[in-house]
């Protein structure tokens, strides 16, 4: 008890020496006064009464080796010889910490249990041995909605807890004490039995199934004998401190890195606006001194004048009362627990300017009252400029595409002009061939010389030929300007999105290639098909396109087949157009939706441009065109639609 | 007694102009025909010097009008005609290589009589012209007022 050897003190110290010599002095007051004669305060102090023959049962702090203390009950006896005479004193001491300790708590915890037991905000729930419930308090009753006559003798504790948390507790107690615990009532009180505090947290359920979040203590309850007799569970409702602390970590951690970071300016107020707490980023943004401006000046004049007016006018006018344009007109959303953020030019000491997203909280005492604001603000000078540069970028792209498109219907007509010209010319030159090789004819006859027929004849079918070739190349380059024009047409075109019913759509697509799909023996089926919101035409020249290609390009060896189904994700919609038909060359999956490109053997009428127009059309709505092929098996084509779809800003007509 | 009906052709290609009065002929239109290879000089004829339209007036007159001239928009041609006092009764024919729908909306909006568009296919062109040569040969011109 007391750290020293036998060795260190026998022969060399008293136990006076190793008491509280406060305790001794006080101790030999104390008996100096109650016998009536002076008591030395030292070892006569601790023995004196034994050596007059009283018994001495008393408390005393002894020291250890240490220095470190420890209150002691000690006895003392005196040792007498034969002849009584004093021959020394045995002191038998026993270490009284425990027993202090429990002193104390009971009383404490007397009051205190009694306090507990009656009140509405601790759940007191006694059972016997068995966990079955024997007394429920007014504070179980108000928690979890039983009355006490529902449960008493009826059910334990574990009935009211979650399943799988009792299960959970029964299993971590089992391997934490080596030993197995069922999981029910004995996983809730075990620790308990064995005489180990035990508080813990556990959800309880109501009557009505609801659920709250509790912390438990559980003392065994003990007979005389020390035998359990029952327990006593004193549960309190942890719903409000666990919101705080989920609140306080959330909130807690995020606020102080906010609130020491360079890059937000923090700003508090007191209720009136002047400033109290200029942090770091304040002062960096803002170039002022936390002296500078605090107890001085309110946010609103860091503010620029202008837009507080105005925001104090918009305000007005959206909540329906008069807001002063200053301070007020900063904070007065947050001070009626409106969440507010909003972007506000902030002026520096040097009378420079930036934008700032600014984000506003009441700071409110216990009692709700607001005692200030926080201003955290953020400087949004890079987005601005970004947003800037994207409009600039919009605009000149939306120019590029108008010039582009001007440039397109120029060129598309005045190449038409001379296409006029070389046609009906060639056209001209031949009714002449004819002219001049029957009057060839005629001469020859006339001068009746032998006739040439068979050369005539080669010539003839020269002439004729070379005009062919001229007619037909200007056939297809008007083909190819028409479809440049139309293209430029098309693109100039206002989109307008509307609701379609995509089945019916692609139904009455199907209809009007039913004769070409039945002329080559193919099928065509439509799957049920989400409907969309974008642009009919442009849907409609897309869909018709795949789907004329898709009958156009089959195999000859086998019944065509042409599937068109269609998939949703996340506001996304895709079509698959799916054939059985020739497939496209891997090398050609990107070409196919150039203009004026085409894939494969050339046994089919076409220009290359449908791909073209659809990959543009579909662009426009927003999506995008994929095609997955294999060569003689078949292809897929994918569009991939918004399912809600709407005109872009920049196309938006004022 | 009615005067001939004069035909002014606005044609800035001298190509397209053949190939129009070649049709025209060959459809029996036998009507004078005075080409105007831009819009200025077009201008000059129809509205005369003092830009009144006055020369005109007791003259029955057809115009064949292109759209695309290197020097003004057709169509402006057109506005000018239509608001003359003298020339608005005369028929305007719009020939031209456009065929924009919204186009030939506007000619109509400004008050073109007919619209005609001239096709790459020559036998269709020659066609269409001939055609305009029986209309012209049956349709009554009124005398510029």
């Amino acid at each position: 008890m007391l750290g020293y050897t036998a060795a260190e003190v026998m022969n060399k110290i008293t136990p006076a020496d190793i008491s509280d010599p406060q305790e001794v002095v006080g101790r030999a007051k104390a008996l100096s006064l109650e016998l009536g004669t002076p008591i030395t305060p030292g070892f006569e102090a601790l023995v004196f009464k034994a050596s007059r023959g009283i018994e001495d049962i008393y408390e005393l702090t002894y020291i250890r080796k240490d220095g470190s203390r420890f209150p002691a009950v000690v006895s003392v006896t005196a040792l007498r010889d034969a002849q009584n005479a004093i021959i020394g004193y045995l002191l038998i001491g026993t270490d009284n910490t425990a027993r202090k300790q429990a002193e104390e708590a009971l009383l404490k915890a007397g009051a205190l249990q009694s306090a507990i037991f009656n009140s509405a905000n601790f759940s007191s729930i006694a059972t016997d041995a068995k966990g079955v419930i024997q007394i429920f308090n007014v504070g179980a009753e108000r928690m979890l909605g039983y009355a006490a006559a529902d449960v008493m003798n009826k059910i334990t504790p574990a009935d009211i807890s979650d399943p799988q948390e009792v299960i959970a507790r029964a299993e971590a107690l089992s391997l934490e004490l080596g030993t197995p615990i069922t999981p029910g009532f004995e996983a809730l009180v075990f620790k308990a039995s064995r005489g180990i505090e035990d508080i813990y947290e556990l959800t309880y359920f109501r009557k009505d199934g609801s659920r709250f979040p509790a912390v438990v203590s559980v003392t065994a309850l003990r007979d005389a004998q020390d035998a359990i007799i029952g327990y006593l569970l004193i549960g309190t409702d942890n719903t409000a401190r666990k919101l705080a602390e989920e609140a306080l970590l959330k909130a807690g951690a995020l606020q102080r890195a906010i609130f020491n970071s360079e890059n937000f300016s923090s700003i508090a107020t007191d209720a009136k606006g002047v400033i109290q707490i200029f942090n770091v980023g304040a002062e960096r943004m803002l170039g002022y001194t936390a002296t500078d401006v605090m107890n001085k000046i309110t946010p609103a004049d860091i503010s620029d004048p202008q837009e507080v007016i105005a925001r104090a006018e918009a305000l007005s006018l959206e909540l329906g009362t008069p807001i002063t344009p200053g301070f007020e007109a900063l904070v007065f959303k947050a001070s009626r627990g409106i969440e507010d953020i909003y972007e506000l030019t902030y002026i520096r000491k040097d009378g420079s300017r930036f934008p700032a997203v600014v984000s506003v909280t009441a700071l409110r005492d216990a009692q709700n009252a607001i005692i200030g604001y926080l201003l955290i603000g953020t400087d949004n000078t890079a987005r601005k400029l970004v947003e800037a540069e994207q409009k600039k970028l919009d605009q000149r792209l939306r120019e590029a595409n108008e010039e582009l498109q001007r440039f397109t219907y120029i060129v598309g007509h005045d190449l038409r002009s001379p296409l006029v010209n070389i046609m009906g010319f060639t056209s001209e030159l031949d009714a002449w061939r004819k002219q001049i090789f029957e009057r060839l004819g005629a001469l020859r006859a006339q001068v009746g010389g032998k006739q040439d027929g068979e050369s005539d004849e080669a010539l003839r079918r020269d002439f004729e030929e070379a005009l062919s070739f001229i007619k037909s190349s200007v056939g297809k380059m008007d083909r190819l300007i028409g479809a440049l024009l139309k293209l430029s047409r098309e693109g100039q075109r206002q989109f307008q999105p509307q609701f379609i019913d995509m089945s019916q759509l692609l139904r009455s697509t199907m209809e009007a290639l039913a004769y070409q799909a039945q002329a080559v023996n193919a099928t065509i089926s439509i799957g049920e098909l989400p409907a969309i919101t974008s642009d009919r035409l442009a849907l409609e020249q897309v869909f018709s396109n795949l789907l004329d290609n898709a009958v156009k390009y089959l195999r000859a060896d086998v019944a065509g087949s042409i599937e068109v189904r269609a998939t949703e994700t996340d506001g996304t919609i895709t079509y698959e157009i799916r054939d059985n038909g020739r497939g496209i060359d891997a090398k050609d999956r990107e070409r196919i939706f150039d203009l004026f490109r085409r894939s494969g053997i050339q046994d089919r009428p076409g220009d290359g441009i449908g791909l073209a127009h659809a990959r543009t059309l579909v662009r426009r709505l927003g999506g995008s065109i994929d095609v997955e092929s294999e060569p003689d098996r078949g292809t897929v084509f994918k569009v991939m639609l918004p399912k809600r779809w709407h005109l872009p800003e920049s196309e938006m007509t004022a | 007694m009615t005067l001939p009906v004069v035909i002014a052709m606005v044609e800035d290609d001298e190509g397209h102009a053949r190939l129009i009065e070649k049709n025209l002929r060959r459809a029996g239109v036998h009507n004078e025909i005075v080409p105007l290879a831009d819009g200025a000089s077009a201008m000059a004829f129809l509205f005369g010097p003092d830009g009144s339209g006055l020369v005109n007036k007791g003259r029955p007159l057809l115009v064949l009008l292109d759209l695309n001239l290197p020097d003004m928009s057709g169509i402006d041609i057109l506005k000018r005609l239509k608001e003359n006092e003298h020339l608005r009764v005369s028929p305007v024919v719009v020939l031209t290589t456009t065929d924009d729908k919204s186009e030939i909306q506007r000619c109509y909006d400004v008050g073109c009589n007919v619209y005609i568009t001239k096709p790459v296919d020559y036998e269709k062109f020659a066609n269409a012209i001939q055609q305009l040569g029986l209309f012209v040969y049956v349709i009554q011109v009124p005398e510029a007022i």
